[in-house]
């Protein structure tokens, strides 16, 4: 990726910050992202067990955002203006892993004007229609996932009508590809309780033909039900070959107290795009995940891997509080690829199935007290791995005072690898201490009892987080910290096993 | 394309220094709440004191605050303040959204950001995040984290902006 867009000339900046924060009709907001690290990492390509595998690790990145919002303009509305810039400094091991390199630049820049109903946007775009079966551009800055366009919207909202229109052109990064990309969505909200949108996205990548991916979805709201139901499908340019569909539906219903929600996912994308030398799923699209990514933390270490390119399942999740001092919840997940056109997932090994079932509650005894408690289990086959895994938690969060807690936490999860024939534990144990708005006080321990040659067994750690002011936060971890996939809204990343100092800093004004 | 943008910023700080007052709200915006209506910031404001909260269903220290947030909407909502907690939830995980707010008997008005452009208005970069508003919807103040007694430095900021809007209003 190369350092394509120049910072904008300082005195210009200085003159607008100025004046934007002069005037009460306007008003001027920026935030500091910043994170660095110092110490070692596993590296793959040394070929070596732990410790003997490990690397350096410089790492640095920074977000410096801008906005301005003003009322202050001659033909009336809104006025919208912001601007971020990045710096970004990978690890050896990232520039060799996900191609990436050093960077500073304009990251976003963007300019939204809104005049009655009419809503206009100039440079980096995102939009969702309907649960994003057909598009939903977004970022995540964690895994430096962007599929946001850089182009223009033109949105109208009105009379029970809206319509969105978008045009631009994707940054290749993680998982995305430059294309260029133009999509339109009309909905319809003229009855009360009930939606109806159709839409059609037009992709262009740089060597993939065109596609269309036209899709519909509705939304009904009655006597505390809601039910919602989205299908996409993606065409060649001439509209004659059917290239991947996909079917999302949810139902739920709720009452003061209890909840029950139903989701069932039928999607068959298919791959659609290279990125590098892999196939990836289409970026653009990332519909809802159909399973809980939350469960016990040593559990969600290790996801399964929701995909719109082959997956059929289901979710069935319930949540009861009989009284206010206690909260349950339960969920029952279920899939798999697709058996021929069964519509619902499969239990045989070669279709990778999943399931999990997963409950968890919560518990006031006292003004004092929390207690957190859960239980979970689920099983995994794909190609090379089938694993059974038990998880359970429980967590206490006691305040000393108003405004000093303490939180201790245990938790434990057992495997039994079905291939090997094996069965290991792992362990994590915290300690939290904590002065409301100014600082906490956290200590953790993770161990395994799992041969692992790559990397240790044991990863102790201490992070202390100062709230310098409500604005500011300053977080310092030291310690070893394991490895594995990080996942979010369903876009992973693999993360390399860590050990070192690691120093963020949170701000906005 | 960077002289575009520079003249662009020096024309817009030209004009500031020529403007005039009125009271709209500088910041604005529409978002769906659980029902499917669109509801706009500008029909909470003018009552009282607004707080934000952004949050999301796989945020544990979020959903760990709100039952605190619940108590202060219910002891402060009948004199002028208001608690709209907005949803970061992407469309992944939109679906848990209205069974939680429901399963928690929680009251407050919920509404959904799932692309995240409110939370980039008011420059969060991390959940839990809450700006709070006087009724004219200026920032009176951001807050980043959850650590358990920060609701109840919350409240009393809450409390005092209350007094300060009755004060001046008198």
């Amino acid at each position: 990726m190369k350092n394509k867009y120049p910072a904008v000339p300082t005195y210009s900046l200085v003159l607008f910050l100025f004046f934007s924060n002069s005037y009460a009709l306007t008003n001027f907001s920026g935030s500091v992202k910043s994170r660095f690290e110092r110490g070692e990492e596993v590296n793959p390509y040394l070929f070596a067990d732990y410790p003997n595998n490990l690397s350096e690790r410089n790492f640095f990145e920074l977000y410096i955002s801008s906005e301005l919002n003003t009322t202050d303009i001659p033909f009336g509305g809104r006025l919208r203006l912001g601007l971020r810039l990045f710096e970004f400094q990978p690890s050896s091991v990232e520039r060799r892993m996900q191609g990436l390199e050093y960077q500073r630049r304009l990251d976003k820049i963007y300019s939204q004007l809104n005049i009655g109903k009419w809503e206009i946007w100039l440079g980096d775009v995102y939009e969702t229609y309907g649960r994003g079966l057909a598009l939903n551009l977004m970022e995540n800055q964690d895994l430096y996932f962007d599929s946001g366009v850089r182009g223009g919207k033109i949105n109208y909202n009105g009379g029970g009508w809206r319509v969105k229109t978008i045009a631009g052109e994707s940054r290749e990064g993680y998982l995305v590809n430059r294309e260029q990309l133009a999509a339109v969505n009309l909905e319809n909200r003229s009855v009360k309780g009930m939606k109806l949108g159709l839409s059609n996205v037009y992709q262009r990548g740089v060597s993939l033909e065109e596609r269309f991916t036209p899709g519909a979805y509705f939304q009904i709201q009655r006597w505390g039900f809601t039910l919602f139901g989205e299908y996409a499908q993606t065409r060649d340019n001439k509209f004659d070959e059917l290239l991947g569909d996909g079917t999302y539906l949810n139902l739920n219903w709720g009452l003061m107290g209890a909840a029950v929600n139903l989701e069932y996912k039928y999607y068959k994308f298919g791959f659609d795009a290279f990125n590098g030398d892999s196939l990836v799923e289409n970026p653009f699209r990332t519909p809802p995940v159909v399973q809980r990514e939350i469960t016990t933390h040593l559990m969600s270490e290790h996801p399964h891997l929701p995909l719109t390119t082959d997956q059929v399942g289901f979710n069935a999740e319930i949540s009861y509080s009989p009284w206010y001092w206690l909260f349950l919840t339960s969920s029952y997940s279920r899939a798999s690829s697709h058996e021929g056109g069964n519509l619902f997932p499969s239990l045989k090994e070669e279709y990778k199935p999943f399931w999990e079932w997963f409950t968890e509650g919560e518990l006031y005894p006292s003004d004092k007290t929390i207690v957190k408690f859960a239980f979970g289990m689920n099983e995994e086959a794909r190609p090379f791995y089938w694993r059974k895994k038990t998880g359970t938690l429980a967590d206490i969060t006691y305040y000393l005072s108003p405004f000093h807690s303490l939180t201790i936490g245990g938790e434990n999860m057992l495997v039994k690898d079905e291939i090997y024939d094996a069965e290991f534990q792992e362990w994590k144990i915290s300690m939290t201490l904590a002065k409301a708005s100014v600082v906490s006080v956290n200590f953790l321990y993770q161990w395994t009892t799992e041969e692992l040659d790559d990397e240790d067994k044991e990863w102790p750690g201490g992070e202390i987080a100062f709230t310098l002011n409500s604005s500011n936060r300053l977080t310092m971890f030291f310690g070893r910290e394991r490895g594995g996939l990080k996942c979010t809204s369903g876009v992973c990343r693999p993360v390399q096993p860590f050990e070192g100092l690691r120093i963020t800093l949170q701000s906005a004004f | 394309m960077m002289k575009y943008i520079s003249l662009l910023l020096i024309l817009i700080s030209a004009g500031l220094v020529f403007a005039e007052d009125n009271q709209e709200p500088v910041i604005d915006f529409s978002l769906e709440d659980l029902n499917g209506e669109i509801r706009a910031l500008s029909e909470f404001l003018g009552k009282g004191p607004v707080l934000l909260d952004f949050w999301a269903t796989w945020c544990v220290p979020c959903k760990t605050e709100m039952p605190y947030l619940q108590a202060i909407y219910e002891k402060y909502s009948d004199k002028g303040f208001t608690l709209l907690a907005i949803s970061e939830d992407t469309p992944r995980s939109q679906s848990r959204v209205k069974p939680f707010i429901m399963s928690k008997r929680f009251t407050f008005p919920v509404l959904l950001d799932p692309n995240g452009d409110v939370l980039k208005r008011y420059q969060g970069n991390t959940l839990p995040f809450q700006a709070l508003l006087d009724s004219k919807g200026r920032i009176i103040e951001v807050h980043q984290g959850y650590t358990p007694g920060d609701e109840k430095i919350l409240e009393s900021k809450i409390a005092e902006l209350l007094e300060t809007e009755k004060a001046d209003e008198e």
